[in-house]
């Protein structure tokens, strides 16, 4: 071929393919951002595969979600076509910003997961640490939006402000459902392993989902007006952080270090604690200022009265006075502004 | 003829030192972080939960904070390393003697590039955007070209006599050195769209093949039209190999990533070792493709001539 025919040649078919390129990019086609594929389920019983069949009838699965009926008062969509189809949007955002570290159906079971610390959140047990509820009562959708929205601070959860509102809502409510599917299927598992048939396993596990967020259980806990949180009020904190009944140097450290006799072990260099997911648990370091959880006075007593779910820090609400925590919070904010 | 001045040559050097470590380390190491899809690992900047930039606490970190933490640092560190390269060569051509106008404005350009670029990583973290991303990947390629274009601007042999074929070859090298270009650009789009989660393979597949297609026939025809040109010649040649490896990574990379290998492990952590390397490899291949085709083009556009008006 001489250079001249290469040369038209070469034009019509860079010219072909360029256009095709453009088209391409501009109609999003192609895919390959696809999903990887679901692992299948393994079962140690036939009584758990029923159940895990009942779960699928009631919620769908993660790549296909269902809005479960009954499950309106809870904050889920309503059950149908369209609560489905709204579901199933929050599922195509949570592929594309939330499943490379929380997974497929939100177990974290993922290599990035294990590239981060603290480990992004498992959803399969249905517990969320930082809750604005009181101690022993789940997560609001309201606690997963706030999350999700604004961040976890020092972690590498960021928040998602920035993205449309629609899209936002929804994978929270796809969030949301991954937790309450979580909790059932939890529920519903330890039932069975107490004995239960699997069907009135799964109808109790169900109905004790619904009743944790029915009533004033699945209500943010009420913050008492906040007093001055000064000198006076850090030095009563300092001395209730110090007292061995209440325990909170056992953990955190004498000095707020986050390392105390009960969690560090500092010959072998170790954590000797665990939360509920089975990871080291490791008290907060106090001086740092860095809170995941929000470093706001009311984020602080909220989180001495409940606790931070799923891990040792227990919930001191029926132990210490509201004021009592006020001061603990003076402390708190006292250490980390040295 | 006389020797480059000396201030011309340290910008010289400063463009090579910048052009490795922007390669092989700030977007090597970048690439490692959208294979590991580590790019959030703290979203934070320009502070790093409580650490600073400058901050050489690799173990705290990676204990503190996991591998994807660390991944980030150093990216950003090696992003640092690139800028501070680029300010001392544009230092070096804004005072030294002798140096040509036009290089003191390229050092310039790809100062302000570089700087540019990362406030745009700076931003894809803070807006936390896969939109950013791909905006931040391409404003890498941008910076490499910058570089190469200092690179070859304040090379001694930029005062060489020009190549010389005939005017169809010469015009036809330009043409297609420059589509060649474009098109790895516009593929780098589709790529960066791909690796972050918006699809677009048939789209990167396609504009691939195209911009192979307009890579061979410049490389074609510097063979065929520029005969006694060997600077020119090695160029092509060595895009050329260049191209030839990145197809078949390109090739591994869709095997093991989105084609039939890609379930098939024992193992899901060698896996994604295996895929994070092949998809980093793919793409620093392709920053060398891309950084041949500018350099190519820029010797077509500014160092070849037509014999009949020689």
């Amino acid at each position: 071929m001489n250079t001249a025919a290469a040369h038209r040649f070469g034009l019509a078919i860079v010219a072909a393919g360029a256009l095709a390129g453009i088209v391409l990019i501009l109609r999003g086609a192609g895919g390959g951002g696809g999903e990887p594929a679901a692992p299948p389920p393994e079962f140690a019983t036939a009584e758990e595969r029923e159940l895990f069949d009942r779960l699928a009838a009631l919620f769908g699965a993660p790549e296909q979600p269902r809005a479960p009926a009954g499950f309106e008062a809870a904050g889920l969509p309503a059950a149908g076509a369209n609560g489905d189809a709204h579901l199933g949007f929050g599922r195509r955002v949570w592929r594309t910003q939330c499943l490379h570290c929380h997974g497929h159906d939100g177990s974290a079971n993922t290599t990035t997961a294990a590239l981060l610390n603290p480990r992004p959140r498992d959803f399969g047990l249905g517990i969320v640490k930082f809750t604005s509820t009181a101690a022993g009562a789940p997560a609001t959708r309201a606690d997963l939006e706030r999350t999700i929205r604004q961040g976890l601070p020092f972690t590498a959860m960021s928040g998602f402000d920035a993205l449309p509102e629609s899209s936002l809502q929804t994978v929270t409510d796809y969030a949301h459902w991954l937790l309450l599917r979580a909790e059932t299927w939890s529920r519903a598992l330890a039932r069975l392993d107490a004995g239960e048939p699997a069907a009135a396993a799964f109808d109790a596990a169900v109905a004790a989902t619904l009743a944790a967020r029915a009533g004033a259980a699945a209500q943010p806990l009420a913050v008492p007006p906040e007093p001055p949180l000064d000198a006076a009020a850090a030095a009563r904190g300092a001395r209730i952080y110090a007292d061995p009944a209440i325990g909170c140097a056992g953990c955190h450290g004498a000095e707020g270090a986050g390392r105390g006799p009960l969690v560090w072990d500092a010959a072998a260099e170790k954590w000797l604690l665990q939360d509920a997911w089975g990871l080291p648990a490791q008290p907060r370091d106090l001086n740092s200022g860095q809170f995941h959880g929000g470093a706001a006075p009311a984020d602080l007593f909220r989180r001495i009265h409940a606790g931070v779910k799923g891990t040792p820090m227990p919930a001191f609400g029926d132990r210490l006075e509201a004021a009592q925590i006020w001061d603990l919070v003076a402390h708190l904010r006292s250490l980390s502004q040295r | 003829m006389s020797p480059p001045p000396p201030a011309l040559r340290r910008v010289h050097a400063l463009a090579w030192a910048a052009l490795i470590v922007t390669i092989g380390l700030t977007v090597g190491i970048g690439g490692t972080i959208t294979s590991a899809e580590v790019g959030m690992a703290y979203p934070t900047w320009p502070d790093i939960n409580g650490g600073s930039l400058f901050s050489f606490f690799y173990g705290e970190l990676a204990a503190r904070f996991g591998w994807g933490s660390l991944i980030e640092h150093t990216h950003r560190q090696a992003g640092a390393l690139t800028g501070l390269l680029v300010l001392a060569a544009a230092l070096a051509s804004w005072f030294g003697r002798g140096v040509p106008r036009a290089v003191r404005l390229l050092a310039a350009a790809v100062l302000l590039a570089t700087v540019a670029q990362g406030l745009l990583g700076a931003g894809r973290v803070l807006a936390n955007s896969y939109a950013g991303a791909v905006v931040h990947a391409l404003g890498a390629q941008a910076v490499v070209l910058l570089i190469v274009a200092l690179l070859k601007r304040s090379a001694p042999a930029w005062s060489d006599a020009p190549a010389t074929g005939s005017a169809a070859h010469v015009a036809r090298l330009r043409l297609w050195s420059g589509a060649a270009l474009a098109l790895l650009f516009l593929n780098l789009f589709a790529a960066a769209s791909l690796r972050h989660k918006q699809g677009a393979f048939a789209a990167h597949l396609v504009l691939a093949l195209t911009a192979a297609a307009a890579l061979l026939l410049a490389a074609w025809f510097t063979r065929t039209g520029f005969r006694g040109a060997e600077r020119l010649r090695s160029l092509a040649r060595r895009m050329h190999a260049a191209l030839g490896l990145q197809i078949l990574l390109g090739a591994a990379s869709w095997l093991y990533l989105l084609g039939p290998l890609a379930d098939e492990s024992g193992s899901a952590r060698g896996l994604f070792v295996g895929q994070a390397v092949l998809a980093t490899a793919h793409l620093l291949c392709g920053v060398l493709v891309l950084a041949a085709a500018g350099a190519l083009w820029i010797e077509a556009r500014w160092r070849t001539r037509a014999e009949e008006a020689a």
